[in-house]
């Protein structure tokens, strides 16, 4: 306790009482001596009085007197039957603490979007509320806790101890709550936090949507869902775009908030506003069963399909059209000589392309397109895609994760040329045959086996079928051979048929050269025989007179390959290319295998590794070794099957088996064909140029803003722009600048009410950006569980207690205050007595001279 | 007049009983003592009633009257507390809203604030008003400055401490029954509702400003920065200004430029040259009568090699750690490290397949560790982990996939403690900790996983070595109340090398920057710089102003005088002359 006087000069008066002292010394009042004393003493005492009260004493006086505000949460949020309970809290809490005496000051705040102060707590009950602004009434269209503090804040009487009691669901949706705290910090404010029930409506709502900034069109994004149902029910999520029905999903609401990834479709490039509705049946609010999201569809993935058979592209082409690519097909020898020529793609694939077909100057483009602008590159396997004269030493083999080599012994093979030697083959044609057949002997280890069967309308077997090691011998046979008649296949086929079946070889090919017209027989019965018999028969159809119908047959009956070549000199790499295939050292054909599952990647997301099917092919490679081998073909020394790498900037895939009716025939009718090709292109696809425009928009604090971040063709910041976006709210357009913040990026903000919404376009160089900005869904009409934690948060924060009683509510626990008194009005009153009992004594004899 | 201390009922009772009292005390006929008298005092008392009833005896006792009444009445209204103005007045809730956003500290012509104005005039309307009436005041944010109270001394130390802020202008809502004021200069104020009175402090200035001031590491180059610096004449005329961008080692550009009004300075430096640490833009301009746009703050990180010693038995990333730019890469087997107590030569530490049983000093990175006291407690092995979690965001792991990153065995510890990076609580792959020392630790051995094949692993080695440099550019914030997500932090000026007050909220620390500077905020493990400067362009147009007319005068409260204090002055006077007049016989 302590004395303060506000004016300490009134002081300055008080000696002048000695001149009442001496007026009564030599008074000339005829009362007695002892009334003149008192008479004197009571004027003296009201002049001390007034001159003590002029200086303006202060008492201050520690104490702990409690001031309590009540802080109600009315909004829309809030469940009636809660507040009812909150205000029959705060009845029986403002009673106890007036029966103990306790809180000295109530003050009683009902807040949603704003503030308004109550009399009594049964005043609660009779508020005025609206939804939305409206002066004396509480918005419960909103949850602003901090307005409300900061009201509370401003009722309470000083002097007291101050408390807050927030009576809330805790789930405040406006106001900064952080600020207020570090505020209620500052001038010691405790909060104490009872948590209150949110709206006990049945039913479901959506509580959160996001979804990318951009997307691609026509590959499946993720769409996240946060939705609330207070019971278990089935329900359907569907996703629309204006009126068009992206997708349209069955779930099962297991009660309480649920995380769910859904998975839409665009079609189309452009801005798409996403609207995705929650059906459910008994739903009594159905206004927050709508959540909306603005995203950007980027072009289709551009693949560039360069199919080494065209006719057999349409499997593959057809996957990925339907997976959402934008697919150019071409033929290998049209392939850009320049990087640049890939600029329109994201995805080249080479499918079962032979490397001869490439000019070697596009091959090291397209190596330079991968490396250096992050393209993706897909080799899929096939009969075109092997051997030491395909791709190895190329730029292509540079950037696969693979080398085109494999480390294998050759197969045990019995290798048959069948060789037509008619009348037609005179000249350059059976000199290139020779040439070939003796390439092909000097390609087979010593412990193969080569035959050579020579036809014309007869047959003759200039080289028996024998171990090549005598190669000299053979090929001196070869040299001999002249030719002459007309041209008769099917005896001589029949013929090395009987002479394979003799032979233990392990692996049994026959390549059946040609050209000219045979007779007609049942060639099918016989070569299917063979293929039965597990020889197999390839075709080579030399010239425009051969019978290339027959000989395609014969080959696809014979699970062979069939070549039709209008220049003989061609002849010996066909031979080659069949003797290497034959040997099995680059090419695996003839035994199904499932491929092996090394690794579980995104590209085989949902695929099952057990619905694989079978695969009857494959090319032999060997993994680099940085390569990621996801799949491979088993066994004891498994070749890799699908394999990957960061290749520079971009990704190169290798497949080893076809995507077509030969090796992957299963494959075809497997539902998970399309599936892995789409996502294992998606994940090769080349990244986005960095250099594109940064075009964002984003909503806060009613203002809309607008940043975007420029580069120019190098990478490096474009400043000094001026760029301008046009912003359309409710169908008026204007322009607003942008302006320059940091290297490269420019921004601009304008105003935008929470009911508006807003497109924003910017035409840049090349093509024009928009970005929209969506109406905000009401918050308050989410009914979630009272947000314990941030409740909980706020009362420790503050020093208060969450769900406190009223016991601690009203306990100080230390704090003290310090109270003043003001002293001058006791002061004055004091005065006033004296005086007038001075006045008294004056009129009224008291004291006689005979007592 | 009006009472205070009393209703008005009782306050004119105390009046009236009062006056009454004094007039029957005055008018009660003193009783004489009996006595036996002769006849010739009779007739005296016949000449004496004859002399009372003289003029000059009746004005006697009429003064006495006045004066017994006078002094009764003051007393009995200083009682009360009576106060001039309109009779029965009803007590006013008046709040105060004083603008102080940074335009606030615009100088006027007399060398005082905006804001000095506004709490002068804020004075001037609390002055004027009741001592029965209630105060609220509020800043510019809608917060509470001083809460409602009839106290006026305490509204004016409360108004005595408003600095300016940087919040947007939200004025309470106004209620029935409530008379709200705004003090503000009208800058960047939109409409004001017309129940609100406003008080317009405002008058032209001449102002230079920095407007923008950034740093970015160039796409192609990230060790490599460019600045973008907008200067800005706000003034209502042309000005020449004159611009300095300096760093420690000195002044690296200087120029003078004239600017018409509301002209712009644009341009970009290339950073390349310089060290790291801090830079600084500033702006002079003679009149500058606003000073919190005269300069602005920017940390360049340091692109002084990191001594990284790489503490390991299997050398497996030294050629690619060699291939990290700004980095001094020292391999050692675990039995040559050294702590750094005894060896100062290492700024960070590499620990592969081995951690020292002391937690060294320094950041420390540690790759499949053996479980040591200072680091999570093991719990067991993992095999062959599948698909997990991780946060794309974390600048370690920015530009790096670890989508199909497959870990053969992974070690399992107690996350406690722990900012979990990649896995979850119960498998954590990834974590990162400050206690005894700045660490972060990959729960696996590199060997066991197939993350060199990994796209960006690279990239992953490349952040690993950022993360132990620890060096960014300063985070921008605005100036007034920063709080910043390190707890109990130590905040330091870097401008005047003083250490700030600051406090801890809710685990974060709080402090207060009131002028433009860089701030560097220290926890002893972590260490981040603050940038704190006007947040945008707006803020520096300080005669943007919605007034036309400036300096508008300031509408009349109504006047209202606390009478009381000079009541007691008259009464206590009045008590010693009368009390002497009255022995003196002059009074009765």
């Amino acid at each position: 306790m302590s004395l303060s006087l506000t004016h300490s000069w009134p002081l300055l008066l008080l000696p002048a009482i000695l001149l009442l002292w001496w007026a009564r010394q030599t008074t000339l009042i005829e009362f007695h001596r002892r009334q003149i004393n008192l008479m004197v003493g009571a004027r003296m005492l009201a002049f001390v009085a007034a001159v003590l009260a002029m200086t303006q004493p202060v008492l201050h006086r520690d104490g702990s007197w409690m001031s309590v505000a009540y802080v109600l949460d009315v909004s829309q949020s809030v469940d009636p039957r809660a507040i009812e309970d909150g205000i029959g809290w705060v009845e029986g809490a403002v009673a106890q603490a007036e029966s103990l005496g306790d809180a000295e000051a109530v003050r009683l705040v009902a807040f949603g979007g704003n503030a308004v102060g109550a009399a009594e707590p049964d005043a609660f009950r009779t508020l005025r509320v609206a939804d939305g602004l409206v002066a004396g009434a509480v918005d419960r269209s909103a949850t602003d806790l901090a307005g409300a503090l900061d009201r509370a804040v401003a009722a309470l009487p000083p002097h007291h101890v101050p408390r807050i009691v927030v009576l809330s669901d805790g789930r405040d949706n406006a106001g900064d709550l952080d600020a207020a705290v570090e505020r209620l910090e500052l001038d010691g404010v405790r909060v104490y936090t009872r948590p209150a029930a949110a709206r006990r409506e049945d039913g479901a709502w959506i509580d959160r949507v996001n979804a990318p900034d951009t997307v691609r069109a026509g590959a499946p994004f993720e769409f996240d869902v946060r939705l609330f149902s207070r019971v278990a029910a089935d329900a359907t999520l569907r996703v629309t775009s204006g009126n068009l029905i992206l997708l349209a999903e069955e779930v099962r609401l297991e009660g309480g908030l649920q995380e769910i990834r859904l998975l839409p479709i665009v079609d189309t490039a452009g801005v798409v506003d996403l609207q995705v509705e929650l059906l459910v049946a008994d739903d009594p609010v159905v206004a927050n069963n709508i959540g909306q999201v603005s995203t950007v569809a980027q072009d289709k993935l551009r693949v560039l399909y360069v199919e080494g058979v065209p006719e057999r592209s349409g499997y593959l082409l057809s996957a990925l059209t339907e997976g959402g690519f934008d697919v150019e097909v071409t033929a290998p020898f049209n392939l850009p000589v320049s990087a640049f020529g890939y600029e329109r793609f994201d995805v080249v694939i080479l499918s079962d392309v032979d490397a001869r077909m490439i000019d070697r100057g596009a091959m090291m483009s397209l190596e330079s397109w991968v490396s250096l602008f992050g393209g993706g590159l897909v080799v899929v396997g096939g009969e075109a895609v092997f051997g030491e004269d395909g791709y190895q030493d190329t730029a292509i083999e540079r950037a696969m994760p693979v080398w085109f080599k494999a480390e294998r012994e050759p197969k045990d093979l019995a290798l048959v040329i069948a060789l037509d030697k008619s009348y037609s083959m005179v000249g350059d044609k059976m000199a290139m045959a020779k040439e070939a057949s003796k390439a092909a002997v000097e390609l087979l280890e010593d412990e193969q086996q080569f035959g050579l069967l020579a036809f014309d309308y007869h047959f003759y077997w200039p080289v028996p079928v024998q171990l090549a090691s005598r190669r000299d011998s053979i090929v001196d046979r070869i040299a001999s051979i002249e030719a002459s008649s007309p041209t008769n296949i099917y005896p001589a086929l029949e013929d090395v048929y009987l002479a394979l079946q003799e032979t233990d070889a392990e692996v049994k090919h026959v390549i059946l050269l040609s050209d000219g017209k045979t007779y007609e027989d049942d060639y099918e019965t016989l070569v299917t025989q063979m293929r039965d018999n597990e020889i197999t028969v390839s075709a080579v159809a030399v010239g425009d007179k051969a019978d290339r119908e027959l000989l395609s047959a014969i080959a696809e009956w014979g699970g062979g390959r069939f070549y039709f070549i209008a220049d003989p000199t061609r002849v010996p790499e066909i031979f080659v290319d069949e003797t290497q295939m034959a040997q099995g050292i680059t090419l695996e054909e003839g035994e199904p295998f499932v491929p092996q599952w090394i690794k579980p990647v995104e590209a085989l997301a949902g695929i099952e590794p057990d619905d694989m099917p079978e695969l009857s092919g494959y090319v032999r490679t060997m993994p680099k070794d940085n390569a990621e081998i996801v799949l491979d073909s088993g066994g004891d020394e498994p070749d890799p099957i699908l394999a990957r790498w960061q290749y520079g900037l971009g990704k190169a895939v290798f497949f080893a088996s076809d995507a077509k009716n030969r090796w992957a025939a299963e494959w075809l009718e497997w539902d998970g064909f399309g599936k892995l090709w789409t996502q294992l292109i998606r994940e090769t696809s080349r990244a986005d140029d960095f250099r594109r425009p940064e075009f964002t928009v984003r909503r806060e604090d009613g203002r809309a803003f607008v940043t975007l971040g420029l580069l120019d063709d190098r990478g490096r910041f474009r400043n000094a722009e001026r760029p301008v976006v046009t912003i359309d709210i409710g169908g008026e357009e204007r322009e607003l600048s942008l302006h320059q913040v940091a290297p490269g990026t420019y921004e601009a903000s304008t105003p935008l009410a929470a009911e508006d919404e807003m497109s924003i376009t910017w035409r840049g160089d090349e093509a024009a950006i928009e970005r929209h900005l969506l109406r905000d869904s009401n918050a308050e009409d989410r009914y979630l569980p009272p947000d314990t934690g941030r409740l909980r948060w706020l009362a420790e924060t503050t020093g208060g207690v969450f769900d406190p009683s009223v016991q601690q509510l009203l306990d100080p626990a230390g704090q003290t205050v310090v109270r003043p008194t003001r002293l001058w009005p006791f002061l004055a009153a004091l005065a006033l007595m004296s005086y007038l009992v001075n006045m008294l004594l004056r009129r009224v004899r008291i004291i006689r001279a005979d007592t | 007049m009006t009472f205070l201390g009393l209703s008005q009922t009782a306050g004119w009772l105390l009046v009236t009983g009062t006056a009454a009292a004094i007039l029957v005390i005055f008018f009660l006929r003193i009783q004489h003592r009996r006595a036996m008298v002769s006849s010739s005092i009779l007739w005296e008392r016949v000449l004496e009633r004859k002399k009372r009833r003289s003029l000059l005896e009746w004005l006697r006792r009429l003064i006495s009257l006045l004066i017994a009444l006078a002094i009764g009445l003051s007393l009995a209204m200083a009682f009360g507390e009576v106060e001039s103005g309109r009779a029965g007045r009803e007590p006013r809730d008046v709040r105060l809203v004083v603008d102080n956003r940074p335009t606030m500290a615009s100088l006027m012509s007399d060398g005082r604030s905006r804001l000095d104005h506004a709490v002068e005039q804020a004075g001037e309307l609390l002055a004027g008003g009741s001592s029965a009436d209630r105060f609220t005041v509020y800043d510019a944010a809608g917060a509470v400055v001083a809460a409602a109270t009839r106290d006026r001394d305490a509204v004016r130390e409360s108004l005595g401490q408003l600095r300016p802020t940087a919040r947007a202008l939200v004025l309470p809502l106004v209620e029935p029954g409530t008379e709200t004021w705004l003090l503000t200069d009208g800058v960047g104020a939109a409409e004001v509702p017309a129940d609100v009175r406003v008080v317009a402090l405002y008058e032209p200035v001449v102002n230079a400003g920095v407007t923008s001031f950034e740093i970015k590491p160039q796409p192609t180059d990230p060790y490599r920065y460019e600045a973008f610096l907008e200067v800005g004449n706000f003034s209502v005329d042309a000005r020449t200004v004159s611009i300095t961008l300096r760093d420690q080692a000195g002044v690296q550009f200087r120029r003078a430029i004239d600017l018409d009004a509301g002209g712009l300075y644009r341009n970009t430096f290339d950073l390349g040259t310089l060290d790291g640490g801090e830079l600084r833009a500033e702006v002079a301009l003679d009149g500058d009568g606003y000073a919190l746009d005269d300069r602005a703050h920017v940390w360049l990180p340091r692109t002084a090699p990191v001594r990284l010693a790489y503490v390991t038995l299997s050398g497996g990333l030294e050629s690619l750690l060699g291939s990290v730019p700004h980095l001094e890469l020292t391999v050692m087997e675990p039995s040559e490290y050294r702590p750094p107590s005894e060896d100062d030569t290492f700024d960070a530490y590499l620990f592969e397949g081995w951690a020292p049983a002391v937690a060294p000093a320094r950041p420390t990175v540690l790759l499949g560790p053996p479980a040591v006291d200072w680091l999570p407690r093991h719990l067991g092995v993992q095999h062959e982990v599948g698909v997990f979690p991780f946060d794309a965001a974390a600048p370690l792991l920015r530009h790096v996939d670890l989508h199909d990153v497959a870990i053969a065995r992974a070690n399992i510890v107690d996350p406690r403690d722990a900012v979990i990076l990649a896995g979850d609580e119960s498998l954590p792959l990834i974590v990162s900790g400050l206690r005894p020392t700045r660490w972060l630790m990959l729960n696996f051995a590199i060997a066991d996983t197939d993350l060199e094949q990994a796209v960006g692993f690279p990239i992953l080695v490349s952040n690993l070595v950022e993360w132990l440099r620890g060096d960014a550019p300063a985070r921008r914030v605005s100036l007034g109340t920063v709080a910043i997500d390190l707890p109990d932090a130590r905040i330091r000026d870097l401008s005047t090398g003083n250490n700030v007050e600051a406090r801890s909220v809710g685990g974060r620390t709080v402090f207060l920057a009131n002028e433009p500077a860089l701030y560097l905020a220290t926890d002893g493990r972590r260490s981040v710089h603050f940038a704190a400067r006007l947040d945008g362009r707006e803020r520096s147009m300080v005669n943007a102003s919605i007034f036309e007319v400036p300096d508008a005068e300031l509408e009349s409260p109504p006047e209202a005088r606390s009478l009381w204090p000079i009541l007691l002055g008259v009464a206590a006077i009045l008590l010693l002359l009368e009390g002497l007049t009255y022995h003196r016989r002059i009074t009765v």
